[in-house]
């Protein structure tokens, strides 16, 4: 009986030691995004940071890997409200619906077939 | 309108989407979060409250968006063998691919006019969300219409990508793969698992690294968009 409880709690207590570590370096991520003059977002030194900590301990991985797991399961909710914003550019993007299709079309096309053109090349140079 | 309301709506109409993505049997244009986007902006037309105030009161869930950019290292660091096994092939066509992405939308959008802030939040498109929102607040960029923009190329990408790419499928997956995940992210994602799920890892390290690669280029490009 004992057993499972304490498996739940350590399973609890590693859930919100990883969470907490997240939110530690997404704040001194953003911290430090506005002290240096690189002009990265904070969250993206704080993922550079937690790369860092994954690759220096596999404590590190056991301990916060759950936590990273399931917030990245649920990122589809934290994005909802920003894709609900673009609501509030409809007036603004009316003139220019049109292009920006055309926009998203040119770039997309570019961008893939650029991708897969390169990753090609370099694999059949390697050969 | 009160933050636990705006929190229930979004995060009920999100399990909803899901559902009804679900039904449409996961296909790529079933896209979880635009439909629960459009669900939350039916209930607001219905309750008559305007999208500011939701925007204001669904904030928490926004502070939860940077510690989930955080959490993008663990696939990274999961994926560290496919990483060095792929090597100079894939870092060279995230590198290339992600610097097209940027200067083809940017340089497009100057040759057909478009605004400053379109040009703006164009110039994240090919990111996935968290990235792009944490670009456009930081470098000063308008962060929701980046956000609906990616949303949108990933639609355009399932749409077009494997039609052109079609032969490439089954000749060649993993750059099919990374091709899919570099311009359409993770609506790429969830077209190269129905249809080449060998090479889904390929199309993750796409969608991670490359969103990671423009991070780090796109403040140096900044003053050109921005000028």
């Amino acid at each position: 009986m004992l057993k499972p409880a304490f498996w739940k709690l350590g399973r609890s207590l590693k859930l919100g030691l990883g969470l907490a570590l997240l939110v530690g370096l997404a704040g001194a991520g953003e911290w430090a995004s506005h002290r240096l003059p690189l002009g990265l977002p904070g969250a993206i030194l704080g993922l550079l940071a937690y790369l860092a900590l994954l690759a220096a301990s596999p404590r590190i991985h056991a301990w916060t890997g759950e936590a990273a797991e399931r917030l990245l399961k649920v990122l589809g909710i934290l994005i909802t409200p920003a894709a609900v914003g673009l609501a509030t550019h409809t007036d603004a993007m009316a003139s220019e619906l049109g292009r920006i299709v055309i926009v998203l079309v040119v770039s997309t096309l570019a961008t893939g077939l650029a991708t897969w053109a390169t990753f090609r090349l370099v694999t059949s140079w390697r050969r | 309108m009160p933050a636990v309301l705006a929190i229930v709506a979004t995060v009920g109409a999100y399990l909803l989407a899901q559902r009804l993505a679900a039904l449409a049997r996961h296909h790529p244009v079933a896209n979880p979060v635009a439909i629960a986007a459009l669900l939350v902006l039916a209930l607001l037309f219905a309750l008559r409250l305007p999208v500011e105030s939701y925007m204001t009161s669904a904030q928490p869930l926004r502070w939860l968006l940077a510690p989930a950019t955080v959490a993008f290292a663990l696939p990274i660091y999961r994926q560290r063998a496919a990483i060095v096994r792929a090597g100079p092939a894939l870092l060279a066509a995230l590198v290339v691919g992600s610097t097209v992405g940027i200067v083809s939308a940017v340089a497009t959008a100057r040759l057909l006019g478009l605004s400053a802030a379109t040009t703006k939040a164009l110039s994240t498109k090919s990111v996935t969300s968290p990235f792009a929102i944490a670009l456009m607040e930081r470098l000063g960029g308008p962060a929701d219409l980046a956000a609906g923009l990616v949303i949108v190329t990933g639609l355009v990408g399932v749409a077009l990508l494997p039609l052109v790419l079609r032969r490439q499928r089954d000749r060649d997956p993993d750059g099919y793969a990374l091709a899919l995940g570099m311009a359409a992210h993770i609506v790429g994602n969830q077209h190269v698992a129905q249809a080449a799920p060998q090479s889904l890892s390929m199309a993750s390290l796409a969608l991670t690294l490359a969103g990671l690669f423009t991070t780090l280029i796109l403040p140096l490009l900044w003053p050109w968009i921005a000028g």
